[in-house]
């Protein structure tokens, strides 16, 4: 029975951090309407960035977060700028969805390609120097330190993000231009900077992500981000796209619900829950828990 | 018997009530404006009527046959045809070959006979087809511009080829959704041409803008909604005479 | 010359046989992404057949596809209702849970490790006899009515619709000539290699693929060989670039997709045409007469003047 809760709490930990990357992912498409698959491969690149910084420059930990924050905006920006701007301006209604799906993937083969070859292809392990995990014990169940820190950043960053977007004047800006873009210009916002800003925002929550990630595996390769992209969209599904709470509850649930498939299948088995998951809700409830809320005007 | 009949025709978008219990008839030859102020569900009749929205109730009949439920596909292939708001030509393709789009119902043919005979002989344009393109061309005006890439022509050149577009199936009943809106003079006169022609060959057409004066000129009958309702339903010159009319229009 | 020798062209015919199965739903405008899928169906009834059942390749060529296509058929439903993103995500999801499926029920596929040993070997002549039955058959349908009709309805689904397409029903059937199509190019790859594992039947395999199509172009039978020279040759050519290769197919595709939606053949054609009918600015004041009596006005809009 311990052992299942473990599993389970071990599931949840994970959760947390696929809720973060995920939160990311339904903001780009939830506001900006905007596939971006190349939010793995930013992922990726920004946990090889701050393994490889912290290997030669022996940077604290915090600031490893700050500096993946930072790279994965750069990245937003960079995304937002060459790849989804002139599409806009090359479709007459605006309506990107589909070739930004083509755009992102040609930045994911650009990104995957420096992430390759700053790894020359193999894995690397993260410095223990520049994080001592810790055994933590919480009645009878066990963890590591950097596992809880990871579940707490997480869970501190979406709360941050969504009190951003639903109580500030910068988050009514993007949910504006999400419902609304003409409208939103009409009453003096600048559509652009708004997109640019939500996209940066978007890729640095990636980086913290992968960040994070790299601390607590201990290790990074140049392809641990297709899957991670994988469930990211299964969890923005499952959430609702463009639901910063739906981000949280669904990778909380497939985190669980992977523990469980852990403990009962093996662990070989745990690479089909999202699968699965995603193709139940599509079928069933396509909205996900909390539907569409930036675009929805109900 | 009348072309079109509409029977207590509603839309509804969730709480919001497009189009109310409407009812009117529009007999083969008869141009007909479908006229009102802003809001007033005059797009939203059209695109139920071709079949691009589904009704919450009422009925549709084509010359008889119901038609309620049947989508825009099967709306063409009875012979509606249609333009549109914001003009939708496919971009990458010549002037004749959006024209020739507008053939494509009558020369599909379904099934495997079909498929494998087109794989062996497949078609380039028939003449027949060919000469029918040109001259929808030329009643539109747009002859010269046929092998030209549809995206550098100007506006109201575009405009004609989907008007060129719509006519070149002989189509039985025609709606305008707006088809006045920045044409010049020239181009105008050219559009009451072919509504003139196309109704003298027995086509029904349904004209819907805001371009009153416009519309009023060239269709003998109007129709005028409100609200979704039908508040109006005669001729054209009594249209602009009527109370209720005149309070629609200027209470928007 | 060029790096380029037999086994390269081998490589590229392969790779146009499943570019083929791409494009097969890409050319439709729909972003179904499932075509990998059908290629494993294709590549392992190929690896268990000939190694557990002895099968033929003939008999593999035909039991393939059958199977992928009513396969299709059966996911085309619940599909169906899915449009746009749900619509790419879903069946990005279908060819993950294969992939699982493929690593974990390795009684029947050897997991990981996959099949070896498959038989007979095929080479150059079976490839090319292949791919050239496909394009031809392919060049037939675009020139066709039913050209016509998937061309609109990629465009432009609104207008295919109005110009009386039955567009879901279109895009069903060539959801199920990818698959059939999938599942053959499956089949000889699998001889190709003499091995089938499952990692080459996932999501990378998933966008290398729809990064070909896009390049050559989504609305021409040509532009599968096309994106798939590239892909293959590309490497081979870029020598000096190394590794970098990936970095040209990126800016390759995103300077692509942002120019010209249909790709290489696509811009190759607007050029064409750009050329052939060049107008200058004196011929386009021309075209739009000042306003007049409306009798000069039918003169002047009725004249033919090619």
């Amino acid at each position: 029975m311990t052992a299942l809760i473990q599993d389970l709490f071990n599931g949840l930990l994970t959760g947390g951090v696929y809720a973060l990357f995920a939160v990311g992912l339904t903001l780009s498409l939830g506001a900006l309407r905007v596939m971006n698959l190349a939010h793995g491969a930013t992922f990726t690149l920004v946990a090889i960035a701050g393994v490889e910084l912290s290997a030669s420059l022996h940077v604290p930990f915090a600031l490893l977060v700050v500096f993946g924050a930072l790279v994965g905006a750069v990245i937003g920006v960079l995304l937002e700028l060459v790849a989804f701007r002139p599409l806009r301006a090359g479709s007459a209604e605006r309506n990107i969805e589909m070739p930004s799906l083509v755009a992102s993937l040609a930045v994911l083969f650009i990104l995957q390609t420096i992430s390759q070859q700053w790894t020359d292809a193999n894995v690397v392990n993260f410095p223990s120097s520049v994080f001592k995990s810790t055994q933590v014990d919480l009645g009878p169940l066990t963890t590591r330190s950097i596992l809880l820190i990871m579940f707490g950043v997480a869970i501190v960053l979406m709360a941050a993000t969504w009190y951003v977007l639903m109580r500030t004047q910068a988050g009514r800006a993007v949910r504006a231009v999400a419902m609304d873009e003409d409208a939103a210009g009409m009453v003096g916002i600048d559509a652009g900077t708004v997109k640019v800003a939500t996209m940066a925002a978007s890729s640095a929550l990636a980086g913290i992500a992968g960040t994070l990630i790299a601390a607590s595996l201990g290790a990074v390769s140049f392809t641990m981000g297709d899957p991670q992209l994988l469930k990211g969209f299964s969890v923005v599904i499952l959430g609702g796209i463009g639901s910063v709470p739906g981000a949280l509850v669904g990778g909380l649930v497939l985190g669980l619900l992977e523990g469980l498939t852990g403990h009962v299948a093996g662990s070989a088995w745990q690479p089909a829950t999202s699968f699965v998951l995603l193709i139940v809700f599509l079928l069933v409830r396509p909205q996900g828990f909390f539907g569409r809320p930036l675009v929805d005007r109900a | 018997m009348s072309l079109l009949a509409l029977q207590g025709v509603t839309l509804d978008y969730g709480a919001v009530r497009a189009v109310d219990h409407v009812r009117t008839e529009v007999a083969a030859g008869e141009i007909c404006a479908l006229v009102g102020p802003n809001g007033s569900g005059k797009s939203s009749l059209l695109n139920t009527i071709s079949g691009f929205v589904p009704i919450s109730d009422g009925a549709i009949a084509l010359d008889g046959v119901d038609v309620t439920r049947a989508r825009s596909y099967e709306l063409a292939r009875l012979g509606v045809a249609r333009t549109f708001q914001l003009i939708r030509l496919l971009p990458g393709l010549t002037v004749s070959e959006n024209v020739a789009a507008g053939c494509y119902a009558e020369l599909r043919r379904s099934g495997l006979g079909a498929l494998a005979r087109s794989l062996l002989r497949p078609g380039r344009i028939s003449p027949e087809v060919a000469a029918r393109v040109d001259e929808a061309l030329e009643r539109a005006g747009v002859a010269r511009f046929a092998d030209d890439l549809v995206e550098e022509l100007p506006f109201g050149t575009q405009r004609r080829v989907e008007v060129a577009r719509a006519i070149v199936s002989r189509p039985r009943l025609l709606l305008f959704d707006e088809p006045a809106a920045g044409l010049s003079e020239h181009d105008l006169e050219n559009l009451e041409e072919v509504i003139v022609a196309e109704a003298a060959r027995g086509c029904a057409v349904i004209l819907v803008d805001h371009h009153l004066h416009f519309v009023l000129k060239v269709c003998p009958r109007a129709v005028v909604l409100n609200f979704g309702n039908v508040i109006f339903d005669g001729p054209s010159p009594a249209a602009v005479e009527d109370e209720e009319v005149k309070r629609a229009y200027v209470g928007s | 010359m060029l790096g380029i020798n037999d086994t390269t062209i081998e490589l590229w015919l392969l790779n146009c046989m499943l570019a083929y199965s791409a494009f097969a739903v890409l050319t439709g405008g729909s972003f179904t992404l499932a075509y990998v899928a059908f290629v494993a169906v294709g590549a392992y009834t190929a690896g268990i057949g000939s190694v557990d059942h002895g099968w033929s390749l003939p008999q593999e060529m035909v039991v393939a596809p059958l199977l992928a296509g009513l396969a299709a058929l059966v996911i085309a439903r619940p599909l169906e209702r899915l449009s746009g993103v749900y619509l790419s995500i879903a069946s990005v999801g279908v060819v993950g849970l294969l992939q699982v499926l493929l690593l974990n029920l390795d009684g029947l596929t050897g997991g990981a490790i996959g099949i070896t040993g498959i038989d007979p070997p095929i080479g150059i002549g079976l490839l090319a006899a292949c791919v050239a039955i496909l394009a031809l058959i392919l060049r037939q349908l675009q020139v066709s009515n039913f050209g016509r009709a998937i061309r609109m309805t990629r465009v432009d689904p609104l207008v295919a619709g109005a110009m009386g397409v039955n567009v879901g029903r279109l895009r069903l059937w060539l959801f199920v000539l990818s698959a059939v199509i999938g599942a053959e190019a499956g089949v000889l790859r699998g001889h190709y290699f003499g091995l089938v594992t499952p990692d080459e039947y996932g999501f990378t395999t998933v966008v290398q693929l729809l990064a070909m199509v896009i390049i050559g172009g989504v609305g021409s039978w040509l532009g599968p060989l096309i994106g798939a020279a590239v892909f293959t040759l590309l490497p081979e050519w870029l020598r000096s670039f190394g590794d970098w290769r990936e970095v040209v197919t990126g800016v390759l595709l995103l300077v692509i997709i942002i120019v010209s939606r249909e790709g290489l053949v696509g811009a190759a054609r607007t050029q064409w045409h750009r050329r052939r009918h060049r107008r200058g600015v004196a011929d386009d004041a021309a075209a739009d007469p000042p306003p007049a009596t409306s009798l000069n006005g039918a003169l002047a809009g009725g004249e033919e003047d090619r």
